[in-house]
């Protein structure tokens, strides 16, 4: 693997954009990530995204030789940056813009979901009120808690640990310091997952540029985050048929293949980004990465070896949970990685120089990691 | 309450035996005569290339495997909150996305493991296979 990130920017605002589309925001996201890595539009040749990536191609007036729409919910954008790997390694493109913009809060040029009472969840989910992804993608999580002797503490130990990033960070969305009492005591959405439990919901977008070192000039290559490893995998549509989502999973399967790309030891990892619709997504991420045992992530979590100061700080934006999230958070666990690489995050992991970045998407229906480091 | 109606499942080809055999309360499922495979839901080809599967009748016993309590459920079975959601891990071996029903929703009488069994709940054309905690043996 030899690609790097020259760009990486997030849209100005973060949260309620009711004057953006979401057009609008990923057109923001790919401007300001061009102005990130100082280019023009006529120097990218490459575009992705999983919202029309053509239109965001037209609208910037890029002419594209190369084009990945691949759209599998949150962490399509770590396939995007993957497969743009790929893509310049064989030729197809020098330098590719990926970009995102989502009106998840306000709902603004936003395509509407009809149901579909034919689609396999349509057919086998959606009939007993299971559609919204707190309904979903939180079913798993009390067997994972039960079979590992866990209760929902554990849950809350995830929040009163990314809330310390989070206090930290100025553009997160929730930034109050929680105890684990006052996580518990707040308002259930869908037991055990209270509401501080559950994602946000905001309008934003961000851009990334990815290139080959050959392409990029010494200046763009001085900020730049090398990508070291990838991995892409997928599980089945239906929540109740996917594997233990903790065992033999599509985030596992991602994890081992990015892991040998990367040739680097788990050991070596500085940073983590685990793509947290939902609290129990960060325990369940550090196993399937192999950065924590099975069963062990928790008792991690809640002796504070994930928050400031630990030995593996995790989602250090504040996450999904507490900085932001628009529908497809995987954009913004990419750009904390890349801020913490280049050493110019909120809430600075000093001296961090590699970080491991795990995406969900769809539910447990699909998974992306990428092994990333200071260049 | 929204307009919405409530969702209910529309068969395709591969799924129809499956629906209609609800009508009749019955419980099936594909399994695979090339590779012995379960699979609780309908598929017009198995993971092994085989297009040999039987429909086959399932036990309505089970087991609960995972579960939510839904306290902000979507303005359509807003009536029925708090509800339990679960997945059901049949005698069979596969699993489904189901409800718990005749049992308060509340996580003291849920514990996971427990059995359960099948019950119906009506839906237009289809009927809905739910469970229930299982009654004790010769009751």
């Amino acid at each position: 693997m030899d690609a790097v990130i020259i760009g990486a920017a997030e849209t100005d605002v973060l949260g309620r954009a009711p004057g953006r589309s979401v057009l609008g925001l990923n057109v923001e996201g790919g401007l300001r990530a061009l102005a990130d890595a100082g280019l023009e539009t006529g120097q990218i040749d490459g575009v992705a995204g999983a919202c029309s990536p053509h239109g965001v191609a037209h609208a910037l007036g890029i002419t594209p030789r190369w084009v990945d729409s691949t759209n599998v919910g949150g962490c399509s954008f770590l396939m995007h940056v993957r497969h743009a790997a790929a893509a310049i390694a064989a030729g197809h493109a020098t330098r590719v813009l990926i970009t995102h913009g989502e009106s998840g809060r306000s709902r603004t040029g936003t395509v509407p979901r009809p149901r579909d009472p034919q689609s396999w969840t349509g057919q086998f989910e959606e009939p007993y009120g299971a559609r919204p992804p707190y309904t979903r993608f939180t079913l798993p999580a009390l067997r994972h808690l039960h079979d590992n002797g866990l209760d929902e503490t554990a849950l809350a130990q995830v929040v009163v640990a990314q809330r310390r990033w989070s206090s930290r960070v100025p553009r997160a969305g929730r930034r109050d310091l929680m105890t684990v009492d006052e996580v518990l005591a707040a308002r259930p959405v869908a037991w055990p997952f209270t509401v501080p439990m559950v994602c946000m919901l905001t309008d934003g977008g961000g851009g990334l540029v990815v290139t080959a070192p050959e392409h990029a000039t010494t200046e763009q290559l001085r900020r730049s985050v090398r990508v070291l490893g990838t991995g892409e995998s997928s599980d089945p549509l239906l929540v109740a048929q996917a594997p233990d989502p903790a065992g033999d999973s599509a985030a596992r399967r991602a994890a081992d293949d990015a892991f040998a790309e990367a040739r680097i030891a788990r050991s070596e990892i500085g940073h983590v980004m685990v793509y947290d619709a939902f609290a129990h997504l960060p325990p369940i991420g550090l196993e399937c990465l192999g950065l924590a045992p099975a069963g062990g992530a928790a008792e991690m979590i809640a002796a504070g070896e994930t928050s400031p100061g630990g030995s593996l700080p995790l989602n250090t934006n504040g996450g999904g949970l507490a900085y932001t999230h628009t529908g497809m958070y995987g954009m913004f666990a990419i750009q904390e990685a890349v801020r913490q690489l280049r050493h110019e995050a909120a809430a600075q992991v000093p001296g961090v120089s590699t970080s491991a970045v795990l995406g969900y998407g769809g539910m447990f229906t699909a998974s992306s990691v990428l092994v990333l480091a200071r260049n | 309450m929204s307009g919405e109606p409530r969702p209910v499942p529309r068969p395709t080809p591969e799924t129809l035996p499956y629906w209609e055999a609800t009508r009749r309360r019955e419980l099936v499922r594909h399994r695979c005569d090339g590779c012995g495979a379960g699979s609780q839901h309908p598929r017009a080809i198995c993971a092994c290339g085989s297009t040999d599967l039987t429909w086959t009748r399932c036990t309505g016993r089970g087991r609960l495997f995972s579960y939510v309590v839904v306290h902000r459920p979507e303005p359509v079975f807003a009536d029925e909150a708090p509800f339990v959601l679960a997945i059901v891990e049949l005698e069979e071996g596969v699993r489904m996305t189901t409800r718990i029903v005749d049992v308060p929703a509340d996580p003291s009488a849920l514990p996971l493991d427990m059995d359960v069994e099948l019950r119906w709940l009506e839906l237009g054309d289809v009927n809905l296979p739910v469970f229930a905690p299982a009654r004790p043996e010769g009751s």
